[in-house]
């Protein structure tokens, strides 16, 4: 019994460490790509300060496009924006649904079988914060 | 200085690919990957519902504990917690009491009838092949790893088959065990 104990324990201390290195990599990641941005950022706007010839011929050739105007910059941003927001919507009705079906589907098994385990995700399908 | 804005930004771009990456479409295929392992679970109820396999039976609860650690700690699966896994397994393994998840499965799957171990083991084939599909996806060098061993099969160089069990084991020992500690835990409380 206490050697199993101790195996237990073991296991459960190695699966902390690993998630402890993979989250860790994970956020220095993060951190990273961030930092890397916010980088690029403030290289871009130190080249350009003080040259604002070269901006304004640049962004002069952006804005001298031949297609419309409301064509060339309204309509993509319109449909990033529709596209954007029908995506958000699915996953809202979508994540909506799991949690009827699940809740129904769950309880008739529970019916059927009182030893069913559950897989202690939250109701929309989600990792529960204690799991992270 | 016109190259070096170019430059950045096509590392800012790159950051933002990841961002978006990791933070929305890593984030579907977990969900993708779940929703895929929910419908395989419901194969294995499907066979006790049918009295094929009896709910008690020590294999379906094998399987089930199984499909229930990988639903839970689906998010953990990453190719750095699978290499991690591997060496922590393998120091384990010189361990005395060192169980196989794997092989104990597979020794209660072939206690049953031979038509039920074909269909138990399409369900525990099916559900490695769900969750080695999400670790390639998300993870690039995963990827391109799979796919070397691909062109390498392709080409008779490679057996992938036990390489594939192999990672599966890993795989299946550290889910099985994350919840069956969990259950145990529950019993406690």
């Amino acid at each position: 019994m206490a050697a199993r104990l101790d195996r237990e324990l073991d296991h459960q201390y190695r699966m902390r460490l690993v998630q402890a290195i993979s989250v860790g990599w994970q956020s220095l990641m993060r951190f990273l790509c961030f930092a890397a941005f916010c980088a690029c950022v403030y290289f871009s706007l130190r080249d350009l300060a003080g040259k604002q010839t070269f901006a304004d011929m640049k962004f002069s050739a952006i804005a001298d496009l031949k297609a419309n105007k409301y064509f060339g910059l309204i309509l993509p941003w319109t449909l990033c924006t529709v596209t954007a927001a029908w995506g958000a919507g699915e996953r809202y009705l979508r994540k909506r649904h799991i949690k009827r079906v699940s809740s129904e589907s769950s309880e008739m098994q529970k019916l059927l079988d009182p030893g069913r385990r559950s897989s202690r995700l939250s109701k929309k399908g989600e990792t529960t914060p204690e799991d992270f | 200085m016109q190259s070096s804005i170019y430059i950045l930004s096509a590392v800012g771009a790159v950051c933002a690919a990841w961002f978006l990456w990791t933070l929305g479409i890593k984030v579907l295929l977990l969900d993708g990957m779940r929703e895929r392992l929910f419908e395989i679970r419901f194969e294995l109820f499907r066979l006790g519902m049918s009295g094929e396999l009896p709910f008690d039976n020590e294999a379906f609860r094998a399987v089930e504990t199984l499909m229930c650690g990988l639903l839970r700690f689906g998010h953990r699966i990453t190719f750095l917690t699978f290499l991690l896994s591997s060496l922590e397994i393998a120091k384990a393994k010189k361990d005395k009491d060192y169980v196989d998840v794997s092989q104990q499965i597979g020794l209660k799957i072939s206690r049953l009838q031979p038509s039920t171990q074909v269909k138990m083991a399409k369900i525990l084939k099916d559900t490695h092949s769900v969750v080695l599909v999400y670790m390639a996806l998300s993870s690039l060098l995963f990827l391109t790893i799979m796919a070397a061993m691909k062109v390498c099969k392709l080409l008779g160089l490679w057996h992938s088959e036990s390489t594939r069990e192999k990672v599966s084991h890993v795989i299946d020992r550290e889910a099985y065990l994350a919840e069956t500690q969990r259950g145990m835990r529950l019993a406690v409380a």
